[in-house]
């Protein structure tokens, strides 16, 4: 019951974003446009950028999913669908988990499609054998900030500071995954095997995920 | 009565303080390797102790609202919280100071650091929130939210000397098993801890006030709306 | 001919001025923690008082509601 409630709502929304994809473009687009503005900033061929590529892919992630994650709960205030979401049946927790899978599924498209175009343009060299360990640290890395963005797209789809409130709110805490996810893909890249940063996004993503899936109820009704 | 307390903890305090200074001035030599820049210590460690107690205490009072609803514990979690954000300015500001003589830069991106700067801006963050939300219920259920998941990373702010190798140094209180300190330079930083503990206080007890004030021109503002 | 500096004259003088600094950035670091600690003291009695005029003034605006 549990599950078919957060599959419809997750089907609803990545329909609702498929039909008109607003955000997904944007996303895309901004997302290369944050990438080639990095490499004016510092130059892709040196060495160094080595050191920083995971960085960079990683900040790039963040911005572009925030517009993503911002339009989560924003576009349900519109004819107060958000009212008849909570009036419905679906319990919070239901809505939320299904809200964060489409943002989940959407982000990860953007990050599937902006990774080529950072190895091409960074020159980033790369083996098959990193595939499946990079795929491991995008999934975490991008499930953590998918339910911090989303529980605080809730928290501020009513205020009305919300396109202040959201980043200042969303980025500290997104921080300590943003690091491990960062750090662990620059070793990834740098041809190191993934270190213990990984148990850290793990602990990361179970403790975030249980706090938001009790908190959402309070966030949206009260 | 509060006019009472209030005087009674700040003298206790004053007293304590202008006794430990002596202490640490007259009584104490200068550290071996360091110099004398080591006794920014006896505001750096409890200053930040405080704040961490504090966002700790916050979020404790911020389940306490979520569980029974009445809003006196949410008003004590602002407060305990705001003035706690203080105390960690105070350890950034006098970290950073320390850091520029002996690590020779202002600041460094060490896990520590960042972690403790990243809860000083999700809690000043919750300050902002408290201030966008004119609701007050609606203002204590978000913060409450925000409350307990900043104590998350001041969790991991406090843990991280353990769980890595960081620049910052290492547990050295005696307290937490660390490498301990030269035989009568640690108890100093317990006094100047009891005093500032003192005076957080008051500094509480002050904005509690305040946010009954708050309240109460609320409550009046909407009967005077209402005639 | 030109005298060499005496090496020891450099090195003391260098310590002197390292110790200075020393106690120069302790004094900033206790400095800076009052300042903050003054500060904020100082932004609560202003929110104080404005609340106290708020208070009163909402008192008044209740118990003259004609006014």
């Amino acid at each position: 019951m549990f599950l078919r409630q957060v599959w419809t709502i997750a089907a609803k929304d990545l329909h609702s974003e498929l039909r008109t994809k607003e955000a997904w473009n944007a996303s895309i687009a901004f997302s290369v446009v944050i990438l080639l503005l990095f490499s004016f900033a510092f130059d892709p061929s040196s060495e160094q950028i080595q050191e920083f590529s995971g960085g960079l892919l990683w900040m790039t992630y963040a911005f572009a999913g925030a517009l993503v994650l911002n339009r989560s709960f924003a576009r349900e205030v519109q004819n107060d669908c958000l009212d008849a979401l909570i009036a419905s049946p679906v319990s919070s927790a239901a809505l939320f988990v299904g809200k964060a899978l489409a943002n989940f599924s959407m982000l990860f498209a953007v990050e599937l499609v902006s990774l080529p175009v950072f190895v091409l343009f960074y020159n980033v060299p790369w083996t098959a054998a990193q595939i499946g360990p990079m795929l491991l640290v995008l999934t975490l890395g991008t499930w953590g900030l998918t339910v911090i963005g989303t529980l605080f797209s809730a928290l501020t789809v009513n205020l009305r500071l919300r396109e202040l409130m959201l980043p200042t709110l969303v980025y500290p805490m997104m921080i300590p995954a943003l690091i491990a996810a960062m750090t662990l893909t620059t070793d990834l890249l740098a041809g190191h095997p993934l270190g213990i940063g990984i148990r850290f996004l793990v602990a990361f993503d179970i403790i975030f995920t249980l706090l938001a899936v009790v908190f959402v109820d309070t966030v949206l009704v009260g | 009565m509060r006019e009472k307390i209030i005087i009674g903890l700040a003298v206790v305090a004053a007293g304590l303080l202008a006794w430990n200074m002596n202490t640490i001035f007259t009584g104490l030599p200068d550290e071996l390797n360091q110099g004398a820049i080591y006794r920014i210590i006896y505001f750096h460690v409890p200053a930040n102790i405080l704040g961490m107690l504090g966002f700790g205490l916050g979020m404790i009072l911020s389940i306490g609202y979520l569980v029974t609803k009445d809003l006196r514990y949410d008003a004590l979690a602002a407060s305990v919280t705001e003035v706690s954000l203080v105390f960690a300015s105070i350890g950034l500001a006098t970290g950073s100071i320390w850091a520029r003589i002996i690590w020779g830069v202002w600041w460094a991106w060490d896990l520590r650091l960042t972690s403790w700067l990243v809860c000083w801006l999700i809690f000043g963050g919750y300050l902002m929130l408290r201030r966008a939300v004119d609701e007050p219920i609606q203002r204590a259920r978000f913060a409450a939210v925000v409350s307990v998941l900043g104590s998350v990373n001041a969790y991991i702010s406090y843990k991280s000397i353990e769980w890595w190798n960081t620049q910052h140094p290492q547990p050295v209180l005696s307290i937490r098993d660390g490498g301990g300190m030269a035989p009568g330079m640690e108890a100093p930083i317990y006094w100047n801890l009891l005093a500032l503990a003192c005076f957080s206080v008051i500094l509480v007890m002050v904005r509690m006030r305040q946010e009954s004030f708050a309240r109460e021109i609320d409550t009046l503002r909407r009967m005077a709306h209402a005639q | 001919m030109k005298s060499i500096p005496f090496a020891g004259w450099h090195t003391r003088n260098d310590l002197e001025k390292r110790l200075n600094r020393n106690v120069q950035f302790m004094l900033l670091g206790l400095g800076a923690a009052w300042m903050i600690m003054f500060i904020y003291v100082v932004l609560i009695t202003l929110r104080e008082r404005k609340l106290r005029k708020e208070l009163d003034r909402v008192r008044r605006m209740v118990e003259h509601p004609n006014k």
